[in-house]
């Protein structure tokens, strides 16, 4: 459903279009003032914006420019009662995407939003496209990264054992003998940490084929889980999951989404340990963004740590078990898809993940969210 | 009685020199080729028991000098090594013929266990 946020200070004609666009199949929220506007802007992630440029305390302009810094992708379309068209030009300087002279028929406002949402919809797809394009980048720079540190860490362990060969031919006494012993074993799991950390930086490499890449959702769960089978065997834990339709469709891109699930799968079973739990996932939509949590009924996570457990290489869990890398790469993939991954947790009952993004764009196409916008057959002058 | 013969193809010197004196440590006979052209030449020279290769260097890849041994020496066996290979890498090893496939950091048993292995079961 397209989510419009209607800001005017004339409340008659703010209630009347917001009810009428309510008719019309669409989520609508109403601001009198400029402080209201970016109040409900911050809270609800309007689509598009339908916005008066003279209004008391902070104008039409100012919103504008706040609301494109913090979400460029909204889509704002001025209204403007005084004629003159300096205004508007300023207005679509700051990244408005349309102005509309008052009084506006209401199928002007209909085709306007029909615009808007086209606009919004391509350049969704080409910031994604973009980011996609980060993202190959980053996971070549991570392949690069990964092999030149395993074959200098190759050299350091394949050193250790000739040492240890060595140790074996040279007579010694016991203690120094122990002690070398010691040192080399400390030097061999240290290597071992580094070549876990190289081989997660291998993992990023982008998809080869977008198109095959493709799959549905509960398909790229089952698979992250049957990658991690004998993990799970080992423990006394039971997965539960419910998708709505939309995810049913093979739309879901594969790498990133395995990288996701699969890590924050990772993370449940670790918050779980051997004692076991429950871990759940589901997929909803909600208007046209995607909502996909992951529960656990594991140890929980401190309140004060939750703030940070997105960092790199922040780990809560004992130096060498965690590197750290896990959640900060969901969090990548997630932002990379124009998306937002929050979490709650309770110690001693569990976290839950949450990852907010928006559909698919053939989804929302597929779906009535663009379809009801075909121009009205109501004439009616507001 | 004769030493087991390897050939050890890898561009990694400092790796490929110790696993020499490793191996030779445990009376195996190495010789070390430093890239694939190098390895294809010296095999024929050395005719060893089995060959151990890198799946990446440098000009020749693991893949190809694997693809021109099995070509000319069909018989001999080969281990691939690789440090950082995915799963469809092995699979492309294996498919092509080479009877091993070990991962680096390598445990140096392991590798003699495979050489025995290959050799007793192909010699």
């Amino acid at each position: 459903m397209l989510t419009i946020l209607v800001v005017d200070d004339e409340v008659a004609f703010a209630d009347v279009l917001s009810q009428r666009l309510r008719t019309r199949g669409m989520q609508v929220f109403t601001a009198y003032n400029g402080h209201q506007a970016l109040d409900l802007m911050q809270a609800k992630h309007p689509d598009i914006v339908l916005l008066d440029i003279t209004m008391p305390g902070p104008d039409g302009l100012t919103i504008l420019q706040t609301l494109k810094e913090q979400n460029p992708i909204t889509q704002v379309i001025l209204l403007t009662a005084d004629s003159t068209i300096s205004t508007a030009v300023t207005g679509m300087k700051l990244g408005a995407s349309d102005y509309l002279m008052k009084p506006a028929s209401f199928d002007n406002i209909l085709q306007a939003i029909h615009e808007a949402e086209q606009k919004r919809l391509n350049t969704l797809s080409r910031k994604r496209m973009a980011e996609t394009a980060k993202l190959a980048a980053l996971g070549e720079l991570g392949k690069g990264v990964a092999h030149e540190i395993n074959n200098p860490v190759h050299i350091m362990v394949n050193e250790v054992g000739w040492i240890e060969d060595l140790l074996e031919e040279i007579p010694m006494n016991a203690d120094t003998d122990k002690q070398i012993r010691n040192s080399l074993q400390l030097i061999r799991e240290q290597a071992t940490r580094c070549k876990t950390i190289t081989s997660k930086l291998l993992t990023l490499r982008p998809a080869t084929n977008p198109v095959s890449d493709l799959h549905t959702l509960p398909t790229i769960w089952d698979k992250a889980v049957h990658l991690r089978a004998n993990r799970i065997s080992k423990t006394k834990v039971t997965l539960h999951q419910s998708w709505s339709q939309e995810f049913q469709h093979p739309l879901w891109s594969s790498t990133s989404w395995m990288q996701i699930l699969g890590n924050l799968l990772d993370n449940a079973l670790d918050a779980l340990g051997l004692a076991g739990g429950d871990i759940t996932i589901t997929g909803q939509r909600q208007g046209n963004d995607a909502i996909v949590t992951i529960a656990d009924t594991g140890h929980g996570i401190e309140a004060h740590l939750l703030t940070r457990i997105f960092e790199p290489f922040f780990s809560t869990k004992d130096v060498g078990q965690g590197i750290g890398l896990g959640l900060a790469i969901c969090h990548g993939f997630v932002e990379s898809m124009g998306g937002d991954i929050s979490v709650r947790s309770t110690l001693g009952q569990g976290s839950v993940f949450t990852i907010k993004m928006p559909l698919p764009v053939n989804l929302i196409q597929k779906n009535t969210g663009v379809k009801i916008l075909t121009p009205a057959k109501e004439d009616a002058n507001e | 009685m004769n030493k087991l013969r390897v050939l050890l193809i890898d561009d990694e010197e400092a790796f490929v020199t110790t696993l020499q004196e490793r191996l030779e440590l445990r009376d195996i006979e190495a010789r070390v080729a430093l890239d694939g052209q190098q390895g294809l030449h010296t095999l024929t020279e050395y005719s060893p028991h089995v060959v151990v290769l890198d799946l990446r260097m440098p000009g020749l890849s693991g893949i190809e000098v694997l693809k021109q041994i099995r070509h000319q020496w069909p018989q001999l066996p080969v281990i691939m090594l690789s440090g950082h290979g995915s799963k469809q890498d092995a699979q492309t090893c294996l498919d092509l013929g080479a009877v091993q496939y070990h991962k680096k950091p390598l445990d140096i048993e392991e590798l003699v266990h495979s050489l025995m292995h290959a050799t007793s079961k192909g010699w």
